[in-house]
């Protein structure tokens, strides 16, 4: 005889069985007394587990357990779904560990990609000749020079070619960005077609403050060949060599 | 508190809806409205899973602390009880086993925990149901946390196996063997601590 299963029993007393399952269990049980002992055993298991699983407080626990629970909310100072909720944006960048964790992610990698990109410049190879030019204006630039060009007047900065927005004194800096059309230093701006013959003329010097700027300083940068290239990028400027700013150049 | 009411936990009304919806756009009132509605059936839970009245009451709470702080990710429709006795669940199993982790913490016996709240009881009576209710509670304790879970959810929250399932996020295939290991293991445990034969 194919008894019937742990389990069908089981289901049995859950009433879970269905169809011709039921059908099945239900005349098995009819012609099969051990089964049905078994599953009397099972029913008797289950009335006993009921109170013994089950701890009733009394209704005077339950009245104030939301206050309870309200207070252990406000204790540990729970911001809510409201309070995600409304973490919109920007904001929901903090609002999970994970969120976190990417957002300082990606500022170890912006902090390192720009670290690398001023180190890279700080360490490009110097350009001795330009050190070795630099070196001579200092000597030779007198000290009323260097007092004038500090003093620099209403002007754009001195030396400052073509540097229309370019930080004062010439310290180590970036590249400077393009200087706008119409501005004192579109000329120079538009550099390439301002040679450096044409430098001492005019409109060049003119429009970089040429007469703040002493003239042995031109001619050294003149002499480099590659002056007007030279402080188009910041680095040809007698105000950066002349060794009056702290972040000059040696 | 009648099967039928508990088999209402499973289905998720409007108004149940309109109370999570407002819970979560910041009204203090309909959380704990929510709470309320649900305190009893989590307390059962947690005291089925933890058999004394101090850590239920601790489990109790924690689940509506829980919810509270998860309730902007809880989907509007969904049925709420099956998420906090999962809630309640979990967190009776964390407790369980960081008392595994320290045997030397004792569990209360059932009497402390009626005493602790007031209940008023016939010290003949618990004289009487003590034994075989102690020889019961330690058979089930004994069985496999999954397996604890699920006789709870059945047996004294009597929801279907649909609900089960939802609750345990397991097929209802799985809550049908998964019943009868159970019942059929607490069987034998029970047996062998009251001296029967299997």
């Amino acid at each position: 005889v194919n008894h019937l299963t742990h389990e069908q029993l089981s289901a049995r007393l859950d009433q879970a069985l269905k169809g011709r399952a039921a059908e099945e269990v239900e005349r098995h049980l009819a012609s099969c007394e051990s089964c049905r002992a078994a599953l009397a055993e099972l029913v008797a298991q289950e009335a006993a587990l009921r109170p013994a699983l089950t701890g009733d407080p009394g209704e005077a626990y339950f009245e104030n357990f939301a206050a309870r629970v309200d207070d252990r909310i406000r204790a540990a100072g729970l911001a809510g779904a409201q309070g995600r909720r409304r973490s919109t944006g920007f904001g929901r960048l903090w609002g999970s560990p994970r969120s976190l964790a990417w957002v300082g992610a990606v500022a170890t990698v912006v902090v390192a990609a720009g670290l690398a990109l001023l180190t890279g410049r700080d360490v490009r190879p110097p350009d001795l000749r330009d050190r070795d030019i630099a070196t001579r204006v200092e000597r030779q630039a007198p000290a009323g020079d260097r007092r004038d060009q500090a003093a620099g007047g209403g002007g754009p900065p001195p030396g400052g070619g073509g540097r229309a927005n370019g930080p004062p004194g010439g310290g180590p800096g970036p590249p400077p960005p393009p200087a706008p059309a119409g501005g004192p230093a579109t000329h120079l701006a538009a550099g390439g077609a301002c040679t450096a013959g044409e430098r001492r003329t005019d409109p060049c010097a003119a429009g970089r403050g040429a007469a703040a700027v002493p003239d042995g300083h031109r001619t050294h940068a003149d002499r480099r060949g590659s002056g007007h290239r030279g402080a188009a990028r910041g680095e040809g400027s007698a105000t950066r060599w002349s060794g009056s700013e702290p972040g000059a150049r040696p | 508190m009648s099967a039928a009411v508990r088999r209402n936990h499973t289905g998720g009304t409007q108004e149940e809806a309109d109370l999570v919806r407002a819970a979560q756009s910041g009204d203090p009132g309909a959380f704990t409205e929510l709470v309320r509605r649900y305190q009893r059936s989590v307390y059962r839970v947690a005291w089925a899973l933890t058999r004394n009245a101090s850590d239920a009451d601790d489990v109790a709470q924690e689940t509506f602390v829980r919810a509270y702080q998860a309730l902007g990710r809880f989907r509007v429709g969904e049925p709420m009880y099956p998420w906090l006795a999962r809630i309640a669940t979990n967190l009776s199993f964390s407790l369980f086993r960081s008392r595994r982790r320290r045997p030397e913490t004792p569990l209360e016996p059932l009497i402390e925990a009626g005493q602790q709240w007031g209940v008023d009881d016939d010290p003949s009576e618990r004289v009487v149901t003590s034994e075989s209710v102690r020889h019961l509670q330690l058979a089930f304790a004994e069985l496999k946390p999954e397996h604890q879970a699920i006789l709870t959810l059945r047996v004294v929250e009597e929801q279907s196996y649909e609900a089960i399932a939802e609750t345990l996020k397991v097929p209802v295939g799985t809550v049908m063997s998964r019943l009868s290991r159970a019942r059929a293991e607490l069987r034998s445990r029970l047996a062998a601590r009251t001296g029967e034969m299997t």
